[in-house]
């Protein structure tokens, strides 16, 4: 039995409820209010300060046992300050504020790389295209839009900033049919580039061959054979 | 850039920041809502319980084992909170009419665009899946849209992977029989 649904052979036995399944996923979301936000945050913010003045809770509490329970928390406090200075604490949170920053930035980037704006697009490909450490999901995000965003410079843009993603089997094994379902020379011209400047032997030698087969749009077929040459391949 | 992941930010929950939590309702509030916005076809309900499952993950963030992805656990609560509020107010007891005036609700909140553009089609599946049982909404919803093997499914619906696959074809055969059902008679919606 195939773990994934979407591989269950016995669940789509007819074509009908395969149909029904695909139809099933082009169903609109509905978006939560802004208040759904706000309340969720004010909740975590007021368990934040709560968090913070934990110690007021002690001070009604006179009896010796409660006494004896802060006597021994501030040790702990004091063993634990020992253990853990403050600046080493202060880094930590610094370090997980700056990973959750990076975690927030990436779907912001990834939300403006589908924007209804090619503008917007484009600019989010441009911004893709300068960091130095990509995770699979902008990769993956960027080989979407290179494989179907509607403008051609937000294509081209999109499989330029793929770098060096190329060489991975699954990325080069899309830019591939990329090039043979692209007309548009500003596409392909893109791709060749890609591949030029980033691709290993393997790749440089399939698009030789590409380019030999037809694949490739006959005013590129010169650029690409006078490079392989000039790169002895 | 890399993300962190759900299951170290619910550590780091669970450490006392509860503001990684914040992160964690970004990326999963748009799916916990529309999950529970199809159970419970109410959407102040659904944000309410989406605001009560964020306060517990706050309160059991230090029982996160680990075993199961933070996703299938979170909806995992999420499930026996809305089954739990779906038993308080015996939705499945209502009349027809109200029945009928909350599916309009859900059928407005989720298809006005897919009206507009004429996907007539989508909108009459959206209303067979409304008409089926909760449970069975509620395999078929989460097996489509948020877990797409039957082991993070049986997590989250808190059975075997075995009988979430048993679940999921009687639930699917419902839909395609009452899909078909409400074909052949004309839609008013």
């Amino acid at each position: 039995m195939s773990d994934r649904i979407e591989d269950d052979s016995e669940l789509f036995g007819d074509s009908a409820s395969r149909d029904l399944w695909q139809q099933l996923q082009t169903a609109q979301k509905a978006e939560p209010s802004a208040q759904l936000r706000q309340r969720v945050l004010h909740d975590l913010n007021r368990h934040g300060e709560r968090s913070s003045s934990w110690w007021t809770r002690l001070l009604p509490a006179t009896s010796p046992q409660w006494v004896g329970l802060a006597a021994a928390c501030c040790a702990s406090l004091g063993l634990g300050l020992l253990i853990f200075p403050p600046d080493i604490q202060i880094d930590q949170r610094m370090a997980r504020l700056e990973m959750q920053l990076d975690s927030v930035n990436q779907q912001l980037l990834i939300s403006r790389l589908t924007a209804t704006s090619p503008s917007a697009r484009l600019a989010a490909v441009l911004q893709a295209s300068t960091l130095d450490q990509r995770d699979a999901t902008i990769a993956s995000a960027l080989l979407q839009r290179a494989a179907t965003d509607d403008v051609p410079s937000v294509r081209s843009a999109a499989i330029g900033a793929l770098g060096d993603e190329i060489n991975r089997p699954e990325t080069s094994g899309q830019i591939f049919e990329l090039l043979a379902a692209n007309d548009s020379p500003i596409v392909q011209i893109a791709i060749i580039d890609l591949i030029l400047r980033h691709g290993e032997l393997t790749l440089l030698q399939s698009l030789k061959q590409r380019a030999s087969d037809g694949e490739v749009h006959p005013s590129l077929v010169g650029y690409v054979e006078e490079t392989m040459g000039a790169l002895e391949i | 850039m890399q993300a962190v992941s759900d299951e170290q930010l619910i550590q780091w929950v669970a450490d006392g920041d509860a503001s990684c939590l914040g992160t964690l309702f970004e990326r999963h509030q748009k799916g916990l809502y529309n999950y529970a916005l199809q159970l419970t076809r109410n959407a102040a309900q659904s944000e309410d319980l989406v605001q009560e499952l964020f306060l517990r993950l706050l309160k059991k963030a230090s029982s996160f084992r680990g075993e199961s992805s933070f996703k299938a656990w979170a909806y995992h609560i999420l499930r026996n909170l809305t089954f739990d509020q779906l038993r308080k107010s015996r939705r499945q007891q209502t009349d027809f009419a109200s029945e009928s005036m909350l599916e309009q609700e859900l059928v407005d909140l989720r298809s006005a665009e897919q009206s507009a553009s004429g996907e007539q089609q989508i909108q009459v599946l959206m209303n067979a899946l409304a008409r089926l049982p909760v449970d069975q909404q509620d395999i078929i919803w989460l097996g489509r849209f948020e877990f797409p093997d039957y082991q993070s499914l049986a997590v989250a619906t808190d059975c075997s992977p075995a009988t979430a696959r048993v679940r999921m074809h009687r639930a699917l055969k419902a839909l395609s029989s009452v899909f078909e059902t409400l074909n052949e008679v004309p839609q008013n919606v």
